[in-house]
């Protein structure tokens, strides 16, 4: 059953279509992340999601029960979601506990208190920071303070806005894991909004790319990875080297020569994208299809940017890939580019013509 | 080729991280009784100004041809203008000088002339003019009006500058240093750029109150607008002739605001760039250390010593008759319940205008706001004139009424209250009051536990502010007040009219014992919000 269900939903600000006609089901219990860069209209969903907005046209539904669009809109107090923003929103004149306690209701002192430490052991926060105040906080605990106080009122659907962002990177992964595994603990459908590719890939069962309003794609975090649909997905979610192509039967033809690419009904010409890692150089002592133009050591590995001669193809480009620093190559140096993996066909961006490039343009090809 | 071969660069290494950008604390659309209420609000603000269209419209322009292009008009524009004009600029002189003197050097004792610069906030203006009339009985005319106007009004120069120097980044005055300049070459071409909004903002504010003001120029017999309007509507009841100098008046205050907007331009000066800014650079006075004392000390004199000396002769000199008169705790009583009522109505009135410029800012909004700015920058006289009119006409149960006078006040001062709530507003994150809703708690329960509370001290300071203003005000009050009503200020003028001015000192002793409270509270809020 569906937890979160819009259907055709759509927002603008004033003259700005902010989002078109987003359908998107999220499964209770389950983790959906959503993706994108700033502006593609991420916090608006969470913001229609819990009530803060009205959706110009289409519907929301929370387990099963209409909540906005058709006429109704049931304010943001009566839905049953928890929030955790990025800041946190900690009331900064109220204690931990009371920041917890905030929406409990009335509840006599001692049960409050109970309930309280609970929520803190839920979250991984020792119970003497129950009397701290948000001030005494690091970034993190306040975010683990701002889950507590959400779960307080047990919430069937939990959303997360971007709430990792302002945390320092080595903060960001622990905050990251202990609210990912408390929420998977009660087993709450939870809606993640981020921008940041890793946190995507990692944090969701479902994993939903926005971009200028519209979701492009939605499936599991791998299918979108390995198999994007279109070119600016490919790039969102990781580096990638996408290469204008000819796509026959089961190969295309780019700058790395004829090479297989994954099953598509797409023919002619089209893009082909790999992912770095499944690409590899070798030094080559009879002449390779390649030319090793820098190198940049960058510990554990090494980017190599070659350029690739295309003789086969009469498409050249130049392209970093990277590889183990075991490999021992130098400027100038000729090198042998091959595929790990069969490519994958992508097609350029429904939304913006820029990116589509052409056969005659070999230097589009990037990553 | 070497163009191409960069933009053909696969840089499989830089992932796509857009930096988010921040979601400004703005929503879509107001609720609807937010709106109906700051619009409700808003027509009533502009009753003055429809007022002075529609008495222009309906008088016909024989009439107000014949009513202002007369000389004694001619008389009055000069009058007037000249005082604008000459002592404006002198304020700001007097007010920028001040506050480089107490900000900018390491001139010893430069906190407590830091207070007291801004004490003359706290005297009436017409109590200035009664110090100094005492001081020298044939004081009148146009320098007069400087002189009073001067050392009434410097202080709002004075303390926007202040602060603007406090918080001016070092790094620019380092940098330009760096660069070779000068300390004149540096004040001019560094500095002085930096203090034109705070000057502008506060020269917009003398002129205006130098507009609007009836006593501290009637003491002196200098005839402006203000005063005429009010003598012809007292003496002669000749209402349309009011009327005729009101809408000239009008026209003088759009012409003031205009000028200063169009002066001020889109400039606007904020600190760029990262890290903490550090604390302002003082400069050695050394041998001017003796000259600049001469200066501050002066200007304390003659702005406060002067009318403060005063009052203490006349209460000395009065003695114990002058506190006998039985008036006093009743005058004290009312001038208080003026005030609080008017600063409480205020403050609520201000609350929806302010909600709805902060959170839902659009076109609407900023037309809603700005009839509030406009009409409190009438004189006084011209929003009294207004209620008097309406309320003989349509509202006749009103006239005389402490509900007119207090919804004259909630018209002159609304800003006061706009000012310090939208700062107060824009301080909350809105994210706090819906974190609360995501919680289950009603918007309305939520605005109260969560905004008002956070609020509450800039609130807290609007209504102050509008406390203040009630307690010094004349003109307003001199017209619309019930017959019976003896304000702190009334008293003092009646007194003063009767040339009793030793009756009159106790009642400039307490609106100054009012006031001062008030402005050492704005002046600690200022120096706090600029330190911070």
């Amino acid at each position: 059953m569906s937890a979160v269900e819009l259907d055709r939903v759509s927002k603008g600000f004033g003259q700005i279509a902010v989002l078109n006609a987003v359908n998107l089901s999220i499964l209770a219990g389950s983790t959906t992340v959503i993706v994108g860069a700033s502006g593609s209209g991420k916090t608006t969903l969470l913001r229609l999601i819990s009530g803060f907005e009205m959706p110009d046209s289409g519907t929301i539904s929370l387990s099963g029960e209409r909540v906005a669009g058709s006429g109704k809109n049931v304010p943001a107090h009566r839905r049953g979601i928890g929030l955790v923003s990025q800041e946190g929103s900690l009331f900064p004149h109220l204690s931990v506990e009371e920041n917890i306690a905030f929406g409990m209701g009335d509840l006599p002192r001692r049960n409050r208190q109970r309930a309280v430490e609970e929520l803190l052991d839920m979250v991984s926060l020792e119970r003497s920071y129950r009397t701290r105040r948000p001030d005494e906080l690091s970034g993190g605990q306040q975010q683990r303070v701002a889950l507590a106080r959400a779960l307080a009122r047990k919430p069937s659907v939990m959303l997360l806005d971007e709430p990792f962002s302002a945390l320092d990177t080595g903060l960001r992964a622990a905050t990251r894991d202990a609210i990912s595994a408390t929420l998977r603990q009660q087993s709450i459908t939870t809606v993640l909004v981020t921008h940041d590719q890793s946190e995507a890939l990692s944090f969701g069962d479902q994993l939903a790319v926005l971009r200028k309003g519209r979701l492009v794609q939605v499936g599991s975090p791998r299918e979108l990875y390995f198999a994007p649909r279109e070119v600016s997905t490919a790039k969102f979610l990781g580096d990638a080297i996408v290469l204008p192509a000819t796509v026959g039967a089961g190969t295309a033809s780019c700058a790395f020569g004829i090479v297989v690419v994954a099953p598509t009904a797409v023919r002619g010409a089209a893009f082909v994208m790999f992912r770095p890692e499944h690409l590899v150089v070798k030094k080559s002592d009879s002449g390779g299809s390649a030319v090793v133009e820098l190198v940049e050591f960058g510990g554990a590995e090494v980017n190599i940017t070659v350029r690739l001669d295309g003789l086969h193809s009469g498409r050249g480009a130049v392209v970093k890939i990277r590889q183990n620093n075991d490999l021992n190559v130098a400027r100038g140096d000729r090198v042998v580019v091959s595929t790990r993996q069969p490519g994958v066909v992508v097609s350029p961006d429904q939304d913006n013509e820029n990116d589509q490039g052409s056969e005659n343009e070999p230097e589009l090809a990037t990553g | 080729m070497s163009t191409s071969r960069i933009a053909g660069t696969v840089d499989a290494t830089a992932a796509a991280s857009p930096n988010r950008a921040r979601r400004g604390d703005v929503r879509s659309r107001a609720p609807k009784r937010l709106m109906a209420a700051a619009v409700i609000i808003s027509a009533l603000s502009s009753v003055p100004l429809i007022y002075v269209a529609v008495t222009a419209i309906v008088t016909g322009w024989p009439t107000l041809s014949a009513l202002i292009f007369r000389n004694r008009v001619g008389e009055l524009l000069v009058n007037t203008a000249g005082l604008v004009i000459i002592t404006v600029p002198l304020t700001a002189v007097v007010g920028l000088a001040a506050a480089l003197l107490v900000e900018r050097t390491t001139l010893p004792g430069a906190r407590v002339f830091a207070l007291l610069l801004a004490a003359p906030l706290a005297i009436p203006a017409f109590v200035h003019s009664y110090g100094w009339v005492t001081v020298i009985p044939s004081l009148h005319g146009l320098g007069s009006g400087v002189l009073i106007g001067t050392l009434a009004y410097f202080p709002l120069v004075y303390l926007p500058c202040a602060a603007a120097l406090r918080r001016l980044d070092p790094a620019l005055e380092e940098a330009a240093s760096g660069l070779g300049l000068r300390p004149t070459a540096m004040f001019l071409r560094v500095i002085f750029p930096q203090l034109r909004l705070p000057l502008l903002g506060g020269s917009l504010l003398i002129a205006l109150h130098l507009l609007a003001e009836y006593g501290a120029f009637a003491l002196i017999r200098f005839d402006t607008f203000t005063t005429a309007i009010i003598d012809q509507y007292r003496s002669t009841f000749n209402g349309p002739a009011a009327n005729a100098l009101a809408s000239v008046l009008v026209f003088c205050c759009l012409f003031v605001l205009v000028t200063e907007s169009g002066a001020r331009g889109r400039a606007r000066f904020a600190r760029v760039g990262a890290g903490a800014s550090r604390p302002v650079i003082r400069r050695r006075l050394r041998r001017s250390t003796p000259a600049a004392y001469g200066y501050l000390v002066v200007l304390v004199l003659l702005s406060t010593g002067v009318p403060l000396i005063t009052v203490v002769r006349w209460l000395t000199a009065g003695g114990a008759r002058v506190w006998g008169d039985g008036q006093i705790v009743a005058s004290l009583a009312q001038t208080l319940g003026y005030g609080l009522t008017g600063a409480a109505i205020t403050t609520v009135l201000a609350l929806p205008v302010a909600l709805l410029a902060v959170r839902y800012p659009g076109r609407l909004a900023r037309i809603l706001e700005s009839v509030g700015y406009i009409t409190s920058s009438l004189p006084g006289i011209v929003t009294a004139l207004a209620l008097v009119t309406v309320s003989i006409r349509y509202l006749q149960p009103l006239y005389q009424s402490s509900i007119l006078v207090a919804v004259a006040y909630a018209l002159m001062f609304l800003p006061r209250a706009l000012v310090s709530l939208s700062a107060g507003l824009a301080q909350v994150p809105l994210g706090l009051e819906e974190a609360a809703r995501s919680l289950g708690i009603h918007p309305t329960v939520a605005f109260i536990r969560v905004t008002l509370r956070f609020i509450a001290p800039t609130t807290l300071a609007g209504g102050a502010l509008v406390f203040l203003g009630v307690i010094n005000e004349l003109t307003a009050t001199l017209l619309l007040a019930p017959s019976g009503t003896r304000t702190l200020a009334i008293q003092f003028w009646s007194r003063v009219n009767e040339i009793d001015y030793a009756g009159a000192a106790p009642y400039a002793m307490l609106m100054i014992v009012l006031s001062l409270p008030v402005t050492y509270l704005l002046f600690s809020r200022s120096r706090l919000v600029e330190t911070r």
